[in-house]
């Protein structure tokens, strides 16, 4: 194992009496795109600003490419940031901005000006060289913090939400573009994101953070595939989180009984923390179950059916999603299809009866339930 | 658009009267050809040249404008150090006070603020000069210039330039130099000029703590006035007030600025 190019060692850090990190540990390698993905002030920046040297932490300890940095300010750290609101200098022209690391480096004109072209080129914004920041758009300001934090070739890069303040169209076409640059030149970026789609579709890697903790770290289709908490089945994608009693475990087999009602039989998971008899909580996502509109014939081998009422059927454009009341206790489940559905829905959807089809090795047990 | 009604018209129009119509008797007075404030007896630029050829007035009013630079010059240079320290560290111990006792000199009442000064020098067996007069108008323009100042800093904190620059590889002294300074700069000037303009046209602290031989321009229109309301003192007191106007006006455009 080569040595990470970032190491966070159990980072503590607090804001007055109010705990922001809580241990956060997690290793970067050279070239790796890792996402910190969650919800709005679980502290994804102050992780990058802990990384950058903008906050001490409190606790713990940082390593860059093995070397021990948690004392050194900024100015000595090889990692560059692109900030939440770019922090583009406004005195300065698109050119200057991007010299402004060089030119601090003492390096000499022509070397800087060569430097700033090619990274004003990878970025497409050629020819902008003298344009003041307030007189490009919100797109091209991006841009210009991208060029300015890559013109100094850092070997790791800092991204704060980069793409939050463009508009969805913008922002899928620059999703694409980061990623490219970043294979390109063979960086490594940590990327701070509260969108789920944003993170599945570029990230190696993504660490999911509540609270001041990582509750998952892994690669997209991991994280995705097998949730270890409610949390994050919720948070990345949509899932219907059950709760369900565990009547038997053997090595191999977990017998659940859902919502007290319905028993199946699951494969054991790998990684389980709950006992036999204690209640727990599943993911099924919504993709994940079929809807059928006549009882099946002869149920195929390992699937389950289970009869529901329809309650509401919402068109989405390329999916519909079905809202079902598989159980006496009224829980509701979700359910997107991409088929057209229209046609057997017949106008009034509500009260009708259908089938839910489930494989239960799609069941994902997550932790112990709190009830 | 609304129009107002008429009573409300009548109303403004009563205030601003009372408040701008002594001030423009005053102007157009200093254009008076008479001696007497009393009849208007035809249009002269008398008293003005008059003004410039008397020693003691131009003396006063070189007295005055040295005081006033010097004054927003180190205002503004202690204010920039504040509020550098303010905008820097979110919090240090007892920065509430600290902002707040910067704050105080503006809302004390200026005798008291005065006879305070003159006592401590007194007991410093400080004697009365300029530079005595100089610390004493810093005391009081200081909070003008902070104000200013502080502001800027502040947003510029919101954006995160200083940040960025270390991120890119400066050092605290860089990115100061670099990117706080030249955006912070327009507030700074006209933390200034609102601290010249403020020093300029103090009076009562003035009359408390200059010493005999220093004579400002307020002081010396005041004991102009024992000898009744010249038109010199017209004169003198609309140059004043338009010096006064000019620093605002340029308080406010530099400020309005980004
Ligand atoms: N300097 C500070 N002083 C006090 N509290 C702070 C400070 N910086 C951050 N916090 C608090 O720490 C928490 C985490 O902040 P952080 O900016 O890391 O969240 P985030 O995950 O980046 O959220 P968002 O998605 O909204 O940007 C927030 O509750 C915030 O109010
Ligand atoms: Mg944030």
């Amino acid at each position: 194992m080569p040595e990470p190019l970032l190491r966070l060692e159990s980072i503590s850090k607090s804001f007055g009496s109010t705990p922001i990190l809580k241990g956060i540990s997690l290793e970067v390698q050279a070239g790796e795109f890792l996402t910190l993905l969650g919800p709005s002030g679980c502290g994804k920046t102050t992780t990058l600003r802990v990384i950058g040297g903008f906050e001490h932490p409190d606790d713990g300890r940082v390593f860059l490419a093995g070397a021990e940095v948690t004392d050194l300010p900024p100015y000595r750290r090889d990692v560059h940031t692109v900030f939440q609101n770019y922090a583009l200098f406004p005195h300065l022209n698109v050119a200057e901005n991007v010299a402004f690391g060089l030119v601090l480096r003492g390096m000499p004109k022509g070397a800087a000006d060569v430097r700033v072209r090619e990274a004003l080129a990878l970025v497409k914004l050629s020819g902008f060289e003298s344009r003041r920041i307030s007189q490009i758009s919100g797109g091209q300001q991006q841009r210009v913090a991208l060029a300015r934090a890559l013109v100094g070739r850092p070997s790791l890069l800092l991204l704060d939400e980069p793409l939050g303040a463009l508009d969805l169209k913008l922002r899928k076409a620059m999703q694409l573009e980061l990623k490219a640059i970043q294979r390109k030149l063979g960086l490594a970026f940590i990327y701070v994101t509260h969108d789920q789609e944003e993170a599945l579709t570029m990230s190696d890697r993504i660490a999911v953070f509540n609270h001041g903790v990582i509750e998952q770290l892994g690669a997209p289709k991991d994280i995705y595939e097998h949730p270890r908490s409610s949390f994050v089945a919720d948070f990345i994608g949509a899932a219907n989180i059950l709760d369900a009693k565990l009547t038997r475990l053997t090595d191999t087999e977990a017998v659940l009984l859902l919502e007290n009602e319905v028993e199946l039989r699951v494969p054991r998971p790998k990684t389980l923390d709950a006992a036999e008899g204690e209640t727990v909580r599943v993911a099924l996502r919504p993709e994940r179950i079929e809807v059928l509109f006549s009882q099946a014939s002869a149920s195929a081998s390992g699937l389950t059916h289970l009869p529901a009422l329809l309650r509401e059927a919402v068109y989405l454009g390329s999916a519909t999603q079905i809202f079902l009341e598989p159980f006496k206790t009224g829980k509701t489940l979700v359910a997107t299809t991409m088929d057209p559905v229209e046609k057997q829905l017949n106008g009034n959807a509500s009260g009708q009866r259908v089938w839910l089809e489930i494989r239960p090795s799609d069941i994902r047990i997550l932790e112990r339930s709190a009830a | 658009m609304r129009r107002a009604p008429g009573w409300l018209k009548a109303y403004c129009g009563g205030i601003y009267t009372f408040l701008y119509l002594p001030m423009g008797v005053m102007m157009a007075f200093s254009f008076n050809s008479a001696h007497r404030n009393v009849a208007w007896a035809g249009f002269t630029f008398r008293w003005y040249v008059k003004l410039f050829h008397d020693a003691q007035w131009a003396q006063a009013l070189g007295t005055s404008l040295e005081l006033a630079v010097s004054a927003a010059v180190i205002s503004a240079a202690l204010g920039l150090l504040a509020s550098y320290a303010m905008a820097r560290h979110s919090d240090f111990r007892g920065k509430r006070a600290y902002a707040s006792l910067l704050n105080v000199p503006m809302m004390m009442p200026e005798v008291i603020l005065g006879v305070g000064l003159l006592t401590f020098f007194v007991r410093a067996h400080l004697r009365l000069s300029f530079w005595t007069l100089v610390v004493s108008h810093v005391v009081f323009c200081l909070p003008y210039a902070t104000g200013t100042i502080r502001a800027r800093l502040m947003s510029l904190k919101q954006s995160s330039f200083e940040e960025a620059a270390m991120d890119l590889g400066a050092t605290e002294w860089q990115a100061f130099k670099r990117v706080t300074f030249p955006l912070a700069w327009p507030a700074i000037f006209s933390g200034a000029v609102l601290a010249f303009t403020v020093s300029f046209e103090d009076f009562v602290t003035t009359f408390f703590v200059a010493g005999i031989g220093t004579v400002t321009m307020p002081i010396k229109i005041y004991s102009m006035m024992k000898f009744g309301i010249t038109p010199e003192v017209n004169a003198l007191a609309t140059l004043l007030l338009l010096l006064t106007a000019a620093g605002l006006l340029a308080h406010y455009l530099l400020a309005g600025e980004r």
